[in-house]
């Protein structure tokens, strides 16, 4: 029997190919996009961890005003730590871009070559990946630096510089103006000496405890002890004392403390910064994952129970023959099982080719530098891709067939519905076309649902894109408007007179935490004629003014208290919001600049920036870093090119997923009619007045969904989506505008007319004589 | 005469699997008869009813009901002429499940301008206490009741049952067939019924036994009695 039973399963699959061909299509996309984000994923983070191992990534680094002496050293490495200094200069180079040039390292935060070797001559040099990739720099090629000429021996990356920021505190890396280098310690010596970095040398130092085992609450309680004793430190004099302002040598006496910054890799938004990034994306994909296999099976279910129903009379008859519930449930599933097991495999074939994982993994690779990851597979995705469907299929059917072979074998033999199936709603006084197609409605409640959870499903995908689309774009935009120098300097050791036509302000670095992240925020003292912040006038140290970015990032309103801690003494500072202004670039709490001198103990003449609409001469010597507005106009538009394809990407899958759904739920709504329409064929009805009567009510079921979940998807994104950007430094509004609202409106009312379209040639096809064909 | 059949000509398959169904069948009917086609399985009396109904298109000879011929219409006219002239009623009735009895004779209702009283109609076809019930939760013969009901609302001048008793029991047959009669007196509307049911035949003003394609008899009834007095049904 079974045998013969088989015989019917290509004939179904043929007779019932282009809904299967739905089902599957489904399937597969939902499989595809779970398997490879997650995959992608998985792949970064291992990978990432793994090349960190192997290069030695520091446990943290620290910067001084001086090198510190062979004796400090000697001191820090008895306590367990390995320190290799990582100073560097900056040079910026004939297209404007600069490149950090450090000497080789030997111990911690080594070069990982993707192609060439570390530089082993003088006239060598070992590039970024990232920069190279931006330049169109290869190895073999030649660079001009300051004045000298290097061979591109090596392109490949370094843990510490994972996400390639210029300035910890910055936003995003910019490959195209920012790059490291790694050379010789001869060509470093050569390249100090020649005087044209755009700054002086940086002493900065990386750690590494030697004991590996230590846990990430033992390295905090070790990060803080070496901290403390760096804090004892003090300058020797030299070339520190000698750039300080007056007021701060009288302030300071002979005690400068030497160190200037302290930065665990915990804290350092440059190391691991890949596997933050998509930590957020596997976990939102698990979760996902669930949501998308219930939507799944919810279809899944729609799907098979109206197969099942269709095949009623000839389930009925097998029955009343004498056919086993056995053979008969074993005949039922094999079609759908055969087909999600399909599309399920197929899903996670291509969600872990080159097509899902490494395109996926564009969102990391294109960005951050990090070395080729082989790709990992965990066991979860082909449980989720091969396993899931077919088990969802065969367990609806199994529990369907069940349900429908407990019913009289004559009720099936006829086909007829039972009282149960009817929804017993009185209605009246209603013109025809209308009551018909609330019945309709009120038959199809299952597929409406299934309409209704697929078309949120698709909206979270969507909203996922646009609400990334809305915080880059605004990013791009706020950044450029808010920018109102052209000019900053940020000085190590400041002018004694300020430059005429320039405005100096006092800025500090102090940090709060979001999450697990730390951010840089910085307290900016401002002149009363200042004319590039639009801050209202203010006074006091408690009462501040912040930047929206710091604003929306945590969420703070007006008279709401916050506190900002001091990463080099622990200090923990609180204010008040008085007022909030526009300003995206930065998170900053603006003060007056004599309050913000005196709260961190500065003379009222010392300053560290400086704000100009014009170049100013400045020893490179004295500066930290320039920025210029133009600097910030490149960084701008980073996020948005750099996350424009996964913008698009995600907008193509919501909207196949809504033409699927609908379509698929459309289609069984009317296959399950099929009869019926052939019966009002048959009475003289047109076409036109069939699709008004069998699709045209589906259009209110978008319109309902449409107005559910379009507000509601978006407000869920809203509170989720600051989790996917919680490393970022930037606080953006999500607000939609009116425009993007009617975009989404008009893309699901695009799915469903393309849909109905694409099932008006069922509605044709149907002819009047199929009613009496099924009779004979 | 209301309708008129010539030399109706219509074979399935091709080459030489070809089979005539119909070789050649004429006769007319004529203006408020009730007809009745008879014959064996396979004898062609579906096909027949089929290429009256315009569901099926014939191979040659011609179909005229009331002045339209109707062999060579477009699907289009072919629609148009089942919307204005007929009215179906089949075996199994073929009630929309989810639209109660009032809804399911509205459908063919939207069709005509000129539709009959609902409440009338519901009246004559003892319908009335039933109306806001759903097909499920009716017998068959009063669902067959509703589908006569669904087929006459747009009073149509020619109605063609297929099998109208063949799911019913003998006295719920005597009671669907009386109705029809009662139908045919009040509102005077030509009745083709194909039919296995030997008995019929006596009720009915022509009777016409289809054979091979072909009709082997044709005759009026000159002895017609009336449905209530049908036996064997």
């Amino acid at each position: 029997m079974q045998r013969l039973l088989f015989r019917r399963i290509p004939r179904s699959l043929r007779s019932g190919l282009l809904s299967y061909a739905a089902l599957g299509l489904l399937i597969g996309l939902c499989v595809f996009i779970i398997v490879s984000i997650i995959a992608a994923g998985i792949t970064v983070i291992e990978g990432t961890e793994k090349a960190a191992r192997e290069n030695a990534v520091e446990d943290g680094h620290f910067s001084v005003f001086e090198p510190l002496s062979q004796e400090e050293l000697s001191r820090i490495s008895r306590q367990g730590i390995a320190v290799e200094p990582q100073f560097y200069l900056d040079f910026t180079l004939s297209d404007g871009s600069m490149l950090r040039i450090f000497e080789n390292r030997r111990q911690t935060d080594l070069f990982s070559p993707d192609t060439g070797r570390i530089a082993e001559r003088e006239g060598e040099i070992a590039l970024e990946k990232k920069y190279c990739e931006k330049h169109g720099i290869q190895a073999g090629d030649i660079l001009k630096i300051g004045p000298y000429s290097f061979t591109v021996c090596a392109v490949g990356s370094t843990p510490d510089y994972d996400c390639v920021l210029k300035e910890l505190s910055d936003t995003a890396a910019d490959s195209m103006a920012f790059g490291t280098a790694f050379v010789t310690k001869e060509a470093y010596l050569q390249l100090l000496n020649s005087g044209e970095s755009t700054h002086a040398q940086e002493y900065v130092y990386a750690y590494r405890y030697t004991d590996r085992s230590l846990s990430t609450a033992e390295k905090e309680v070790r990060d803080r002890t070496l901290k403390d004793a760096l804090k004892e430190l003090s300058c020797s004099g030299g070339e520190a004392f000698l750039h300080l302002p007056l007021s701060a040598l009288l302030f300071l006496g002979s005690e400068v403390p030497n160190l200037t910054s302290f930065v665990p890799a915990a804290q350092n938004a440059r190391i691991m910064a890949a596997a933050d990034d998509v930590a957020i994306n596997v976990r939102s994909c698990y979760a996902a994952g669930v949501i998308l296999l219930i939507l799944l099976s919810y279809i899944i279910s729609v799907f098979v129970i109206h197969q099942i129903d269709r095949e009623k009379q000839v389930i009925g008859a097998l029955y009343a023959l004498g056919v086993s519930t056995r053979d008969l449930l074993l005949h039922y599933i094999l079609l759908p099982v055969f087909v999600t097991l399909l599309c399920g495999t197929t899903g996670l074939i291509i969600g872990i080719s080159p097509i899902g994982v490494q395109t996926q993994m564009l969102d990391s690779t294109g960005y951050y530098s990090i070395p080729e990851l082989p790709v990992v597979l965990s066991p979860a995705l082909v449980l989720y891709g091969v396993v899931m469907p077919p088990l969802v299929a065969a367990l609806v059917n199994y529990l369907v067939i069940r349900r429908k072979l407990s019913r009289p074998a004559l009720q099936m033999l006829r086909g007829q519905e039972t009282v149960e199936d009817v929804v017993p709603l009185r209605i009246r006084r209603l013109p025809f076309l209308r009551l018909f197609r609330i019945r309709q409605l009120l038959r199809e409640l299952r597929s409406e649902l299934a309409i209704l959870f697929g078309v949120f499903i698709a909206l979270l995908v969507l909203m996922i894109g646009l609400d990334c689309y809305t915080y880059c774009e605004s990013v791009r935009v706020h950044f450029i408007e808010d920018t109102r120098y052209e000019y900053m300097y940020t000085f190590k050791y400041p002018l004694s007179d300020p430059p005429p036509q320039s405005h100096t302000a006092f800025a500090k670095t102090l940090s709060k935490d979001f999450g697990t992240y730390s951010f840089d925020v910085t307290v900016l003292g401002l002149g009363a004629d200042d004319p590039y912040f639009g801050v209202p006038k203010l006074s006091g140290k408690d009462s501040a003014v912040v930047s929206s970015a710091f604003a929306i990032k945590y969420r703070l309103s007006r008279g709401d208290t916050f506190t900002l801690k001091d990463r080099e003494t622990d200090s923990v500072y609180s204010f008040r919001i008085a007022d909030i202004v526009r300003y995206s670039p930065a998170f900053t709490v603006f003060l007056d600049i004599r309050s913000a001198q005196e709260l961190f103990g500065e003379s009222d003449d010392y300053y560290n920036v400086l704000y100009a609409d014009a170049p100013v001469q400045i020893p490179a010597n004295r500066l930290y870093a320039t920025t210029t507005r133009a600097d910030i106009e490149k960084a701008a538009s980073v996020f948005i090119d750099f996350m424009m394809p996964l913008v698009r990407t995600l907008t193509l899958i919501s909207a196949l997923m809504l033409v699927i759904v609908i379509f698929l739920m459309m289609k069984v709504m009317l296959d399950r009619s099929a009869y019926h329409i052939s019966v009002v064929k048959l009475f003289g009805f047109r076409d036109r007045e069939i699709r008004r009567m069998y699709l045209d009510g589906n259009l209110f079921v978008i319109l309902i969904s449409a107005a559910i979940c379009i507000p509601l998807s978006k407000q869920i994104m809203d509170i989720i989506f600051p989790y996917f950007v919680e490393n970022v430094a930037c606080g953006e509004n999500l607000s939609f505008t009116p425009a993007m609202y009617a975009a989404v409106f008009a893309l699901i009312l695009i799915s469903f007319f393309l849909s109905e379209f694409l099932l008006l040639s069922g509605i044709r096809r149907t002819k009047a004589g199929d009613i009496l064909k099924n009779r004979e | 005469m209301y309708l008129e059949v010539r030399d109706l000509k219509k074979s399935y398959g091709a080459g030489g699997v070809r089979t005539d169904v119909l070789r050649g069948v004429s006769f007319s009917v004529a203006q408020g008869h009730m007809c009745v086609i008879q014959g064996s399985s396979g004898s062609g009396k579906s096909t027949l009813l089929n290429c009256i109904g315009g569901i099926d298109t014939a191979d040659a000879g011609s179909i005229r009901v009331g002045d339209e011929e109707i062999v060579h219409l477009s699907p289009r006219s072919l629609l148009e002429y089942r919307r204005r002239e007929l009215g179906f009623v089949f075996q199994f009735y073929n009630l929309i499940p989810n639209l109660t009895v009032r809804e399911n004779i509205q459908v063919c209702e939207y069709l005509t301008d000129t539709p009959l009283d609902m409440q009338d109609l519901l009246l004559t076809l003892g319908l009335l206490s039933h109306a806001d019930k759903f097909p499920s939760q009716l017998s068959g013969g009063q669902q067959q009741r509703c589908a006569i009901a669904r087929a006459l609302i747009k009073n149509p001048r020619l109605l063609l049952c297929d099998e109208p008793t063949g799911a019913l029991d003998s006295a719920t047959s005597r009671e669907i067939l009386c109705l029809l009669e009662a139908v045919n007196e009040r509102y005077g509307t030509t009745m083709l019924l194909v039919t296995h049911n030997d008995s019929i035949r006596r009720m009915v003003d022509q009777v016409i036994f289809l054979k091979d394609g072909e009709i082997a008899r044709d005759y009026y009834n000159e002895e017609k009695i009336p449905a209530a007095q049908l036996e064997d049904l």
